[in-house]
């Protein structure tokens, strides 16, 4: 896949899928326990295997994506069945960098891949996430308690979704 | 109806001896070779001195049929070497993709055991995994040489803590495409 890239908001960010290039900037982003405990399926500690087993190519239907900024690798946003999901180096936060990422992604999805429906599973307190979601009109449709894989402990979960009917009434926020 | 799923495992053969699920029976040559602090400071998760019970917990969850790792002995008994040279697993995880580990009693090592007992888990490729990783500690340069030897591609540095050494210790990472 040729690298998408993005103009605007002064910040270089471009995609690619993502892959075994990718373990060592992958491993330092879910090294930081304040990223990981807002993740579903990483191990807290970190494990190194784990890590491997995902900077590779994704064979599933939908796509992981390497978030570049200035051609660094600086987090990951993925469409895998019908799921959002996206992870982001902490000292990229609060720049804008995560809604561009989700904004490209449901582009893709909606788009060339043809989805009529995105979830998004989000834990209860991931304010910055729920309000991300939020802005491109997602709504929370459950609420549940599941167990964290990092956390250890059940945590309070929102499964929030975006129809295309909605993606394409909202608009670009 | 109730549909069950039942773990399958099977037996494999390799030159020297056979890969069988690990047993009741196995306990006690197991408990000897893994209280072996050379066997442990090799691994993540065997402490040493090695605690009463933890082979046979360790069997218990070999035979659970919910289990995610399977666990094979290598069975020397029909070549005239021991009943438990060593083990060697495999565990499920998402994707298509498997994690192998081993071990090998101090005893049988340098000659070509463990190489033998990968190759042929590989070739058999139980889980039927698009690809296979394994991770070393950097100090064990014979255990790489098994990964090496059996076609694994090196990916990396990282680091993980070894509980009998009480310590994290660097690692390489390794990643077979197995084409299955």
């Amino acid at each position: 896949m040729r690298p998408k890239d993005e103009a605007g908001g002064g910040l270089r960010i471009s995609y690619r899928a993502l892959g075994p290039q990718d373990l060592g900037a992958l491993s330092d982003i879910v090294g930081h326990w304040e990223v990981v405990r807002q993740l579903g399926s990483f191990p807290w500690p970190a494990d190194p295997v784990f890590n491997a087993t995902r900077a590779q190519a994704y064979q599933g239907d939908g796509f992981v994506w390497a978030i570049l900024r200035d051609g660094g690798m600086v987090g990951t946003v993925a469409v895998t069945g019908d799921e959002l999901g996206y992870m982001l180096h902490p000292g990229q936060w609060r720049q804008g960098i995560g809604r561009r990422a989700v904004g490209a992604a449901l582009a893709e999805a909606f788009g060339r891949l043809g989805r009529g429906r995105i979830v998004a599973d989000v834990w209860a307190d991931n304010a910055a996430s729920l309000g991300v979601l939020a802005g491109f009109g997602f709504v929370r449709v459950r609420d549940e308690v599941v167990m964290s894989k990092a956390r250890g402990v059940p945590t309070a979960s929102c499964r929030l979704e975006l129809t295309r009917t909605a993606w394409e009434a909202h608009g670009i926020p | 109806m109730k549909l069950t799923s039942v773990t399958l495992q099977p037996e494999i053969a390799a030159e020297r001896f056979v890969l069988r699920p690990l047993r009741k029976s196995d306990a006690g040559l197991t408990a000897l070779y893994m209280g072996d602090a050379r066997v442990a400071r090799g691994t993540r998760a065997i402490p040493h001195p090695l605690p009463p019970g933890t082979v046979e917990a360790l069997i218990d969850r070999a035979q659970a049929a919910e289990r995610t790792e399977d666990v094979w002995a290598l069975d020397g008994a029909a070549h005239g070497m021991t009943e438990v040279l060593g083990l060697v697993t495999l565990a499920r995880m998402d994707r298509q993709q498997s994690e192998i580990g081993y071990w090998v009693a101090p005893g049988f090592w340098n000659t070509g055991i463990a190489s033998e007992a990968v190759r042929a888990l590989i070739a058999a490729n139980p889980h039927g995994a698009a690809q296979i990783f394994a991770e070393v500690f950097q100090d064990n340069p014979g255990s790489a040489r098994v990964l090496t030897n059996c076609g694994f591609d090196y990916l990396g540095d990282a680091e993980a803590f070894s509980v009998a050494r009480g310590a994290t210790v660097p690692t390489w990472t390794y990643a077979l495409r197995t084409g299955g």
